[in-house]
């Protein structure tokens, strides 16, 4: 009866809605007594803000607000549930009542209602049943470390809005409206929920959906465009949709006018007053006057159909939208040409018109059954790798992408709902719809719940009978998919065309007619069958797939044909230049006779009009069956194809036919290493002097190398390539040169060296290479280079410049002494400052202060040339220095002028005080073994499966995250090139057993005494205590946690791990074999290998000590790449980062673990690992246990800590003086 | 009482709801904004925030906790809203507030800034001078 009265309204004139609850109640400044009323007076947890409890404790309120609205002018008021569901109440513990919430609030806003209507018998009105978006999001995952998470799933959705939407119809309203919608998939789940409802009460309630666009991009939070959200809900056949929240009239406007033009159904606006604004005096920053305004034009431009208020708005907008709108006429509903309408996050419509000439492309790469390289990377569960492959196709042009994990060895639902939610975490993938293919329902249903978009199902089909068919095709319209329908009934699969074309029609009029799925949902597969096999019967497949599409189309209108098109060439598998012609050809007559899109690999076509004349004959001839031996001619022909890759097609050596000078800055560019000896020897023959040849043809392309990387157009590994290729170059001249011939006497001496007490080098390496590149004459000294030994060099080479390179903290001193040296030998040549922990304002307020020879810090291997150029050149040093000294001065004025303002430190009794229980409810984790135990047996193959390659890209300066990188619009080609290499060195490594990892791990009783870890022998001796720090820095929070690592070992009985690892002195060997023939882009890419393994093996060491703490069965389900991103329990913290900054501890775990003797890793002076390729730490087992920052600490707790370790205050504070604010 | 919670505190308790900013959280906020001028950036900003999300209890924390895990106090934070908000403006553009303030987390983790610590604003400053903004 409703139902009627709101559709003659509504095609009458503007139905006005009402405006904000939460506005109308915070103006009742309600106290904390009015939320719990008698019934919630014992609550444990405040309920203030609960505002949907209020229809419980105050319905006075609540039904004076309705009343409001009503008065004003509202047609249409929402009942008070927008959080009145068991996810949202879970915030109040008050999960229990939510069913109760939606029958109150339904029944309060009826009451309103129908007083309301007594009194003015003139007024229909009608109470929408609200569906708030709740707090959580089923496509976003709330752990960015982790965005295959969820923290609800569709089902839970469903389970929720279900309840909601059963409470609000018993509590008797008129419409149901879910609305504010962040998430597409939280409207589709109630979508779901409310169709259920629906079938089970065989009713029909009106269904009004809002969604929220969230700011200026037009989008929703989670990503899609209005026009995508709408093929996304269409399904729903909504009485309305709309937008609501977030945005002021004037800013929703754009997009109200999209979704009118689109929707065939009414639409609604009920934008916020504007913006929050708590300075004015409404609290936002429109008035009546103003909301009504713009909402005035939108009616005039015949845009809206419903009109309401949400955030900030109150009766008085209500009033004045009311009478300005209520004499306009209302939007007349468009009618929308049938088509279909996809999404991803962006809309795909695909118009079954004669006149459409577009052909739609279905990536099938990420398919296990299609794809081996797919497969492998799903069976290692290296999904990160694999979304590579979904990307590839959507940038190969895919509109589509298909995704099948059906493989016996697979749990392919589990495969199916983790790659779909990453796939929703990359924008540049789910931008286009998504096809679930799978044979097994199950695996089709569970994708469906994952997909935000319109996606279509692949497949379903008549094999099972007419039953199952229509059940799961009901299915698949609630959830809001298109479907593939293969040509497959009961009898088996169709390979005739009049079989395709009978069981085609058979499943449209049982799709159409008995289940209404929109016909333009339907995507015909006839079966594209392999032809060219030597069996006559299968000569005819192409052709009557071609024919069966032809009549499809003609008999089935709306629907549109697929197919799996590599299937045709599956008899020339190996022969690819075959197959991409036979696919060309095959589409082009398909698509002729009405082949709407097919699943095809978009890198394996050949373009149709550059098949060569001959081999498009044969291919015809095969595709139309068009002669008997066709097959015969095209195996004959095909021969000559085999083997040939698209590579070795593409090849091209047109380069060699250019000039000396071009070849020989082609080679150095490109870093090929094959000519360079021919050209160099053929400059010789020219020039004569080999000298000429270094200062002319080499140094004039080792030019263009430093002038393209300076521009940003070469990157780092490809510079050293550069550098491997002019090595090459200039070692092959060598034996021709005379002493004299030999030293180019124009080139500037650079001394360089990492300072006493640290190993690492690979940054200076670099650095060396990157000179060296530019006619540097580069003196490397290497690592642990003392103070003495680099001023000798300095004075026997005449350098020019000396770089002084670290890696860690201690190092800066030392470079600070070795400034001090300098200054003190009268050395006055320029300093750079190169090293992780070195920065250019550290560098000016500490380090230059020291000389007034130039320091500059080198924060980039790009950027050293033309520093070390200005430096050293005539016309530019005086004011480069000049400019450098007036900037470090300025710098280190700031600083001694502008401190950071300090903030608060806590007390450390304070800070101590805090520590929480966290063993109140937990016993503490036994070990399988105490003691120490040693590794020397662990094949590098199985440490390289923990390798996260992120960092190596770092170390060469490709900026981004593996495996994205590789296919990065800047760095992608490089990367995949240093990728390659590396991968090839790695095998190398693996399969010649060249690196010799070891590694140790302690087993230790211990206990928690304040901040220190005493720790016990077998026999309940105290051997060693590790002292640890507690954070300071005052927190905002009202019981604020000050974290200390001790806080996560019981102070009763408890374990602690200690691990060292080391990759061996065989990396340092290896690489040096390489440094020895000039090859240093190998012996870099080796030690940052070497690096990496040594991290990969920290984490399995981790993995291991989770299985001696007994938690192998938490960590069954992690991946390699769920330990690489470290979703596990437990952590492994080092000594000298952020949790436990001091770096004197690792003398600790050298001691407990005998590592010097054990593993031959040695510590330095400034507490460097040596082997560089080495990690040490320990091994926390408490689930809840954490990393975290000590960020700051002050006197208290450094005069503490320093009596606890037995040293000095000051000594204490030179460790710790990254820290310390006292 | 400070007089921006003397003038400000009922009108911002009207405009957020509780669940998103607590009464402590309002007063936490007018103490340590310098000035109208802060509260006014820093206002529309959380306006922005609350209207971005349903998930209003997380969402209200955050500057909060992030500010927590960081070298910085809030009035620092707040002064670094107002810069980065400044450089918005003089570049013609806008942003998310969740993106501002993990731009603004970053800063605190710089290199530059580890080893002498920068006032904050001044290194949101110098950060957005040198390397821009894309968010």
């Amino acid at each position: 009866m409703n139902n009627q009265k709101l559709l003659e309204l509504v095609k009458n004139r503007i139905v006005f809605m009402d405006g904000a609850m939460g506005t109308m109640i915070q103006r009742y400044k309600l106290e904390e007594k009015d939320f719990r009323g008698d019934r919630f007076l014992d609550s444990k947890i405040d309920l203030k803000g609960n505002n949907d409890l209020l229809s419980i404790t105050r319905p006075d309120i609540i039904k004076e607000i309705h009343t409001k609205y009503l008065d004003a002018g509202s047609d249409i008021i929402e009942t008070n549930t927008f959080s009145a569901t068991k996810i949202a109440q879970a915030d109040y513990e008050l999960e229990e009542i939510a069913y109760e919430l939606n029958v109150q609030s339904a029944k309060i806003a009826k009451e309103a209602c129908e007083e309301f209507e007594k009194n003015n018998p003139n007024r229909q009105c009608f109470v929408a049943g609200a569906l708030g978006p709740t707090n959580k999001t089923a496509s976003i995952s709330p752990d960015v470390n982790n965005p295959a998470y969820r923290g609800i799933t569709f089902d839970e959705l469903v389970e929720n809005y279900y309840e909601q939407a059963k409470g609000l119809v018993e509590g008797g309203v008129d419409i149901l409206l879910p609305e504010t919608t962040f998430d597409t998939l939280n409207i589709k789940a109630a979508i779901f929920a409310i169709n259920k409802l629906k079938s089970e009460l065989d009713k029909d309630i009106p269904v009004m959906l809002s969604v929220t666009i969230t700011d200026a991009s037009g989008r929703t939070l989670s990503g899609q465009t209005v026009e995508a959200f709408w093929n996304s809900v269409k399904h729903a056949n909504p009485f309305s949709v709309g937008i609501n929240c977030a945005l002021g009239a004037q800013e929703m406007r754009p997009y109200i006018e999209e979704l009118s033009k689109i929707s065939n159904c009414y639409v609604s606006c009920y934008p916020n007053a504007g913006l929050p604004n708590p300075l004015s005096d409404t609290g936002y920053d429109e008035t009546p006057d103003q909301t009504s305004e713009n909402l005035k034009e939108f009616a005039s431009s015949g845009l809206i159909n419903l009109v309401g208020g949400c955030c900030g708005t109150t009766p008085e907008h209500i009033k004045a939208i009311r009478e300005k709108l209520i004499d306009i006429p209302a939007r007349e509903v468009p009618s929308i040409k049938e088509a279909m309408r996809l999404s991803g996050l962006e809309p795909l419509t695909i118009s079954n018109t004669k006149e459409r000439s577009q052909f739609y492309m279905v990536g099938e790469r990420t398919n296990v059954t299609g794809s081996p390289r797919f497969a492998k990377l799903i069976k290692n569960g290296d999904f990160d790798t694999a979304l590579n492959v979904a990307r590839q196709q959507v940038e190969n042009g895919a509109n589509i992408i298909d995704i099948n994990f059906d493989e016996g060895l697979l749990d392919s639902k589990a495969c199916m709902i983790r790659f779909l939610n990453l796939v929703a975490a990359e924008p540049d993938i789910c931008k286009v719809p998504i096809m679930i293919d799978s044979s097994k329902w199950e695996v089709l249903e569970a994708g469906l719940k994952c997909v935000q978009g319109k996606g279509i199902v692949n497949s379903i089909s008549l094999k099972e009978g007419e039953e199952e068919f229509k059940r799961q095709a009901t299915l698949i319209k609630n959830y809001g998919a298109a479907a593939v329908v293969m040509a497959f009934d009961e009898k088996g699969q169709a390979a005739t065309k009049e079989d395709k074309v009978r069981i085609c029609k058979r499943a449209y009029d049982i799709l159409v007619t008995e289940v209404g799925f929109p016909a333009t949902d339907i995507i015909f597969d006839p079966n594209v069958l392999t032809v060219a096999t030597g069996i006559e019967e299968h000569d005819s497949y192409a052709v009557d797939f071609i024919e069966a599409v032809r009549e499809i189309k003609q008999i089935c209108p709306g629907a549109l044909c697929s197919g799996g098109i590599s299937n045709v060439s599956f008899s020339f598998r190996g022969n690819n230049v075959v197959r991409e012609a036979m696919h060309s050809i095959f589409l082009f007559h398909a698509i002729s006779a009405g082949l709407d899109m097919g699943i095809v690999n978009a890198g394996m076509l050949e373009v149709y009009e550059e098949i060569k004349p001959e081999l498009k004959k044969k291919v015809e001839d095969v595709i139309l069956n068009r002669s008997s031996n066709a097959t015969e001619d095209l195996l004959d022909y095909a021969e000559q194809f085999k083997g040939i890759t698209k590579k070795a097609r593409e090849e091209d050596n047109s380069w060699r036919e250019t000039s000396l000078q071009d070849r020989i800055t082609y080679s150095l560019v490109k870093g090929i290493s094959k000519y360079i000896e021919v050209d160099v020897e053929e400059a010789r023959q020219t020039l004569h002097e080999p000298i000429r040849v270094i200062e002319g043809p080499l140094m004039t392309g080792m030019k263009v190398v430093g002038d393209l990387f300076g521009a940003g157009k070469m990157f780092l590994p490809q510079v050293v390539k550069s550098a491997r290729v002019m090595k090459q170059a200039v070692a092959y001249l060598e034996p021709f040169m005379d002493k004299i011939d030999g030293e180019d006497s124009n080139a500037k001496t650079f001394v360089i060296a990492t300072v006493k007490g640290d190993v690492h080098d690979i940054g200076k390496n670099i650095v060396a290479v990157v000179l060296a590149c530019n006619g540097y004459k580069v003196i490397d000294l290497g690592v642990m280079v003392s103070c003495d030994d680099i001023i000798k060099s300095i004075r026997e080479n005449n350098a020019d410049i000396v770089g002084l390179s670290g890696l860690i903290t201690p190092s800066l001193d030392e470079m600070i002494f070795n400034i001090n040296e300098f200054k003190r030998q009268g050395i006055n040549i320029p300093v750079l400052i190169g090293g992780a922990t070195t920065s250019a304002t550290h560098t000016a307020v500490k380090i230059a202060p020291h000389t007034e020879a130039p320091v500059v810090q080198v924060g980039d291997a790009s950027l050293v040339v033309e520093i070390c150029n200005s430096l050293l050149s005539k016309n530019l040093k005086e004011d480069y220095v000049r400019e450098l000294k007036e900037k470090q001065k300025g710098l280190k004025d700031y600083f001694e002028n502008n401190k950071s303002e300090v903030s608060k430190i806590e007390s450390f009794d304070i800070a101590m005080n805090s520590a929480p229980d966290l063993f109140k409810d937990y016993t503490p984790r036994t070990p399988n073994f105490t003691g120490v135990k040693y590794f020397y047996d662990i094949p590098t193959e199985e440490i390289a499966k923990y390798i996260d390659w992120s960092p190596f890209f770092w170390t060469w300066e490709l900026k981004g995250v593996y495996p994205n990188i590789l296919s990065h619009k800047t760095y992608g080609v490089e990367a995949k090139k240093l990728f390659a290499d590396a991968e090839k060195f790695l095998d190398r490594i693996i399969k010649e057993k060249i690196f010799k990892p070891k590694a140790a791990m302690g087993m230790f009783k211990c206990k928690r005494v304040g901040e220190d870890v005493e720790i016990f022998d077998d026999n309940g001796n105290t051997i060693e205590t590790l002292n640890f720090l507690r954070q300071q820095k005052a927190k905002t929070k009202e019981n604020p946690v000050y974290h200390s690592l001790a806080d996560f070992i019981s102070p009763k009985e408890d374990y602690i791990g200690t691990f060292v690892v080391t990759i061996g002195n065989e990396v340092e060997s290896f690489a040096s074999t390489f440094e020895k023939i000039n090859d240093d882009y190998t012996a870099i890419l080796i030690k940052a290998i070497g690096d990496r393994l040594a991290e990969a093996y920290a984490e399995l060491i981790h993995k291991k000590a989770r299985d001696v703490f007994g938690y192998g069965d938490k960590d069954i389900d992690l991946s390699i790449e769920d330990l690489i991103k470290e979703k596990y329990e437990g952590i492994r913290p080092a000594p000298g980062y952020p949790a436990c900054p001091d770096h004197t501890e690792k003398l600790k775990l050298w001691d407990l673990m005998k590592v010097e003797e054990k593993l031959g890793a040695t510590l330095t002076e400034n507490m460097a690992m040596n082997p560089p390729s080495s990690v040490s730490g320990y091994l926390i087992s408490h689930p809840k246990s954490k990393y975290f920052n000590i960020l700051s600490i002050g006197k208290d707790q450094l005069e503490s800590y320093a009596k606890r370790k037995k040293m000095s205050f000051n000594e204490m504070k030179k460790w710790l003086q990254t820290i310390y604010q006292g | 009482m400070t007089k921006l919670e003397e003038n400000y505190f009922e009108k911002l308790r009207l405009t957020f709801p509780e669940k998103f900013l607590t009464d402590r959280s309002i007063k936490l906020l007018l103490n340590a904004c310098p000035d109208e001028a802060h509260l006014k950036v820093l206002s529309f900003y959380l306006g922005h925030l609350l209207n971005s999300s349903s998930m209003h209890k997380e969402k209200g924390r955050l500057l909060f906790d992030l500010a927590d895990e960081s070298y910085y106090d809030l009035t620092e934070w707040i002064k670094a809203v107002k810069v980065f908000d400044d450089y918005l403006n003089e570049h013609k553009r806008t942003t998310k507030f969740e993106l501002m303030l993990e731009y603004i987390s970053c800063s605190c983790q710089s290199p530059e800034n580890k080893l002498v610590k920068y006032p904050l604003h001044d290194l949101v400053k110098k950060m957005l001078d040198e390397y821009g903004y894309v968010g």
